[in-house]
């Protein structure tokens, strides 16, 4: 029997004290883990040195939802540390304390000699960092892990020594919820991603990443920027409803949407010895789920949006009447979404990103009871649901061939599971059904040689 | 001999659904195959759901049969296993007896994108 200390290891940032606040624990004390496993976490903040305060800061969109997960190096019976939880807020406060690479938040007791993780042989714990951009700083959630309002939500192993790929998940909440996992903060995604793998997913909350959408404000200039703003509050204040506070926090949000670019960002990494930038996505995930058949077009400026209508009836009857005045309902073919699907898939090429996935939707329903289609009109796939997700699907297909895409079947799996039982609803699947989605998309990175989904080294 | 028909299950989740559209009117002789009506499902008050689901859907007869009696009208919120209308195989068939059986349908999913903008102020 042998008793592994669990330290937290180096973190350092040239011209930044790495400080910390207290371990929270996501297990017992006592369980037997898993080598790998994640069991304890903890928020992180970066303080900059005299001569850098005015200088600009490094996760400034994430500063107060900063986190690291410690994973295990060694499986075994855990022992905490009783000095490593403080309860409370000081288990929340990231500059707390200042990180010491000596401080050990617990051991690990082993009964036999077991592989550790990815072959290293060291002691320290395994540091996967996550970051969270908050849709505006008042979302303050910070109970969990990764927990809160987050228009991105990204997660990266903080060791290696190869630069990180980024993976880039574009969709409806379906993917997100698939990429997330029942944590919520990529515990199971990064089960199969020990290499140098980044992922950062976007939300649908406000306005829904459709491919037309995405390739616009990958183009949209700073002066458009500011028109489309300017645009805005000319509107809404001339708003009739006056707006209240619902509709201020909604259309906000969806401006600072508009206004960012997922497909251009840059990313800071914080890494075991330092800081690093991430190049926008060499991966993208999609999801069809994301492409609506109604998108609204701005009558004046011709910007595109993709919003969910119960979003529009919960948002205020100001954004509502914006909407109705400045904006109409664009219906789309399956023609004009492969064509959107194509312009994303150039655009992310020419920028460098090799890898795109994308999500097909699930096509029968369980209830369904067609003996005869001369009951519906043609062409069937503007009037049967059913005909449009295969017609959809098989575009998908068309779109595979032309331009080398992969497709992740979730039609097939939810077929092969039961559509009744883990897609009872049509639209939100079971945590079976995501982690079958999951898994495959993984598998996919995987066989696309994506950086940091090479398959997992045990020595 | 009569036959009825009754708002069949779509969902497991399902308890009622919104009459959208009736196709046929009282007095109609329905060919194997026609349009009956469309229905909407709302399942947002019985699942917890963050985007709300509401599914439409269209029933269509297989039985040639008249449409005697309607017992719903556009807009009217039924619940799941409600009598919707009574057909009969002969025009003149007496309404007074038991339906002999449920009249064979059709339920398929169908696209309404009708009611996803709902329009300012509403």
């Amino acid at each position: 029997m042998t008793t592994v200390p669990l330290r937290l290891g180096p973190l350092t940032v040239a011209g930044f004290e790495v400080r910390r606040s207290g371990i929270r624990w996501l297990c017992e004390d006592g369980r037997l883990c898993e080598p790998g496993e994640v069991v304890a976490y903890c928020n992180i903040g970066l303080v900059p040195s005299r001569e850098l305060q005015a200088a600009p800061q490094p996760f400034a969109e994430e500063t107060r939802d900063l986190q690291v997960a410690f994973a295990l190096p060694v499986g075994g019976r855990l022992r905490k540390s009783t000095g490593s939880s403080h309860g409370g807020f000081l288990d929340r406060l990231h500059e707390l304390q200042r990180w010491t690479p000596d401080f050990v938040i617990g051991e690990v007791v082993r009964s036999s000699h077991k592989p550790t993780v990815g072959g290293e042989t060291g002691d320290a714990l395994r540091l996967l960092l996550l970051a969270g951009r908050r849709f505006t700083e008042f979302a303050e959630g910070r109970s969990g892990l990764l927990t809160g309002w987050h228009d991105r939500a990204r997660a990266w192993w903080g060791e290696a020594a190869e630069p990180h790929g980024t993976v880039l998940c574009l969709g409806n909440c379906e993917l997100s919820a698939s990429m997330r996992g029942e944590s919520g903060a990529f515990l199971d995604l990064f089960e199969g991603a020990r290499g140098p793998a980044h992922v950062a997913v976007v939300s649908d909350d406000v306005l829904v990443p459709c491919a037309s959408t995405l390739v616009e404000q990958a183009r949209r200039t700073p002066a458009e920027a500011e028109a489309l703003a300017a645009d805005f509050m000319q509107s809404f204040q001339a708003s009739h409803p006056p707006p209240r506070p619902e509709d201020w926090v909604y259309a906000s949000c969806l401006l600072a949407a508009l206004q960012r670019s997922p497909l251009t960002e840059r990313y800071d990494l914080l890494m075991r010895a330092g800081l690093r930038t991430a190049m926008p996505a060499d991966t993208l995930v999609v999801s069809l789920g994301a492409e609506a058949q109604i998108v609204l077009r701005h009558k004046r400026l011709g910007y595109t949006m993709s919003l969910y209508g119960f979003r529009i009836r919960d948002a205020g009857a100001a954004v509502r009447a914006w909407l109705g005045a400045a904006f109409e309902p664009v219906e789309r073919t399956i023609d004009d979404i492969r064509r959107d699907l194509t312009a994303l898939i150039e655009a992310v090429r020419a920028q460098g990103a090799a890898t795109v996935l994308a999500l097909n939707v699930m096509s029968s329903s369980a209830y369904e009871t067609i003996q005869s289609y001369s009951s519906f009109d043609r062409p069937m796939g503007n009037v049967l649901w059913s005909v449009r997700s295969k017609e959809t699907n098989l575009m998908l297909h068309d779109l595979a061939r032309e331009r080398g895409i992969v497709i992740v079947d979730v039609d097939a799996i939810a077929a092969d599971l039961g559509a009744g039982t883990h897609f009872p609803d049509g639209i939100h699947g079971s945590g079976r059904m995501q982690a079958e989605v999951r898994a495959e998309i993984v598998r996919a990175l995987r066989v696309c040689g994506v950086r940091g989904f090479a398959p997992r080294a045990v020595s | 001999m009569l036959i009825s028909l009754t708002l069949p299950r779509t969902n497991e989740y399902m308890t009622e659904a919104v009459i959208r559209k009736i196709y046929a009117t009282e007095g109609e002789l329905l060919a194997v195959g026609a349009k009956f009506l469309d229905f909407a499902v709302d399942l947002s008050a019985r699942v917890p759901h963050d985007c709300p689901p509401i599914q439409h859907y269209r029933l269509a007869v297989r039985d040639r049969a008249w449409l005697r009696r309607l017992e719903v009208a556009a807009g009217d919120e039924v619940p799941m296993g409600a009598t919707l209308a009574l057909f009969s195989t002969a025009p003149e068939e007496p309404l007074d007896g038991k339906p002999a059986r449920a009249v064979r349908v059709s339920l398929a999913g169908i696209i309404d994108s009708s009611d996803w903008w709902v329009g300012p102020g509403a």
